[in-house]
């Protein structure tokens, strides 16, 4: 585990008054904004794994990326062209038709996108994400549709949400399935190897 | 209704209300907010959770069954785990929902609490409530085991079917599952077999039938049925009504109209019948 560093420990223990005011004082002393960020994602790792642990719910979780999101909007103006720092790799996520529960894959996308990736389109990943269970014959045929193209074997295709279990996932055809957004951040590490 | 009016059959419910938080939360903060909200004002939430009381209760009550047959339905969203801690759960949520629920009992009504996702650490609190007076659904994610052992005695417990077994099963799965919740969370009383939510609508019809049969074969407390449906149309004696929540109160659009010929009551009663409708119609669009 990498060891914290003061603005992600703010982070991580959610005190955001602190947080905030580092983030000030840093940049006017020229700190890199690049590897702020990167201090935070470390702490959005913490995060996740103290979530993990049953330490944090999803009280907390929301918590530490609303104050993330107010840190962004001093740091990412000065990114420019870099973007938010080398992406590990990208993952698209959507929620599957007929579907409208969307809490879930938020929580996903932002915990995914705490950890380095860049959460958009053209990917290894694809996450499914559902709270309701007549969406099986929707993520069947987002999967059938990618055998069709010819392009299932390099898509790594994830099921998440409550309904889903190993049953689930062997109908539809997916190849992992998620209860909780830290299982599915585990699973992009292990398809990008890192 | 078609099975209620033509086949007799009761209604799994009847009205509905959610928690003070979670209609704060779903309806007024969103999540984002309410979590945020739990850290920098706590204060304001408990005091915003307690004022929402009245105006959800009554809403609750106007929608309910007249004759207070059917329970009256909880969908509970944030009270699981993981979305707030126990501790959260108990200083957050509890306290207002404990005090609306006895408001609705008091009245005289039942309750069907859909307990969303895993309550097992919270669902012990329902022991604080009036014995009998609440069915509480177990999701799929909830041990239903478990939930018989903390609830038995205290309330009756739904659930213990996973719906993607119904869905995508065999009716063997289906028979076996439900001879084991039969053989032991069905004893004693107090359990109804039931998806973690509902009965799915792809469930295959083999997979219900298979369920029915084997209730028929494994379920049986005696053979015979000797219940009568309780129909009671009155509240319970000494029960004080809420005052009816209006948009505008009559003496306001009174103080606007200024002198009114004639009988005020015969346009009084009809404008707080309107407002009262109208109040309840936004309140229940708030979640």
């Amino acid at each position: 585990m990498n060891k914290l560093s003061e603005l992600a420990k703010y982070l991580v223990d959610l005190k955001d008054q602190e947080f905030i005011e580092l983030v000030k004082k840093r940049l006017d002393d020229g700190d890199d904004p690049m590897e702020m960020i990167q201090e935070c994602n470390t702490g959005m790792v913490e995060v996740g794994m103290r979530f993990e642990r049953g330490e944090y719910y999803i009280s907390e979780l929301i918590m530490s990326s609303e104050i993330l999101k107010k840190a962004m909007v001093y740091l990412e103006p000065l990114m420019g062209d870099l973007k938010k720092g080398p992406s590990k790799g990208t993952v698209v996520i959507g929620t599957v038709k007929d579907d409208i529960h969307d809490i879930g894959k938020n929580i996903a996308a932002t915990l995914i996108k705490g950890s380095g990736y860049e959460v958009v389109d053209l990917a290894k990943v694809l996450g499914l994400s559902a709270l309701l269970n007549l969406t099986f014959p929707s993520m069947k045929a987002v999967v059938d549709a990618l055998k069709e193209a010819g392009i299932r074997d390099q898509v790594t295709v994830i099921i998440g949400g409550a309904p889903c279990n190993e049953e689930v996932r062997q109908s539809v055809g997916a190849d992992h399935f998620a209860l909780d957004a830290t299982k599915g951040v585990k699973i992009c590490q292990q398809v990008y190897g890192k | 209704m078609t099975l209620q009016t033509e086949l007799g059959m009761p209604l799994p419910m009847a009205g509905y209300m959610l928690a003070p938080f979670d209609n704060l939360a779903d309806g007024l903060r969103g999540l984002n907010g309410i979590m945020v909200d739990i850290f920098k004002q706590p204060d304001k939430v408990m005091e915003a959770c307690d004022a929402i009381i009245p105006h959800i209760v009554n809403t609750a009550l106007a929608l309910a069954d007249p004759l207070r047959r059917y329970p009256i339905f909880m969908p509970l969203h944030r009270g699981n785990v993981p979305f707030l801690s126990p501790k959260q759960f108990e200083t957050f949520y509890w306290p207002s929902f404990k005090k609306a629920m006895n408001m609705l009992i008091d009245a005289g009504y039942t309750i069907r609490a859909y307990l969303e996702g895993d309550w097992g650490p919270n669902w012990h609190h329902f022991r604080e409530m009036p014995k009998g007076k609440i069915i509480c659904d177990i999701d799929v994610q909830g041990d239903i085991f478990k939930a018989k052992e903390d609830l038995k005695g205290y309330q009756c417990i739904a659930g213990g079917m996973p719906e993607s077994t119904l869905i995508l099963g065999t009716p063997d799965q289906v028979r076996e599952r439900t001879k084991l919740l039969c053989e032991t969370v069905g004893q004693d009383g107090g359990y109804i077999i039931n998806g973690g939510c509902s009965i799915p609508y792809d469930t295959k019809p083999e997979n219900y039938r298979a369920m029915i049969d084997a209730v028929l074969e494994y379920g049986r407390y005696k053979d015979s049925i000797d219940f009568e449906p309780q129909i009671n149309p009155n509240p319970p004696e000494g029960w004080k009504p809420l005052p009816k929540g209006m948009v505008t109160p009559w003496q306001v659009k009174r103080d606007e109209l200024g002198e009114i010929k004639g009988d005020e009551n015969l346009i009084r009663i009809g404008w707080e019948t309107l407002e009262h409708m109208a109040f309840n119609w936004l309140w229940a669009w708030i979640w």
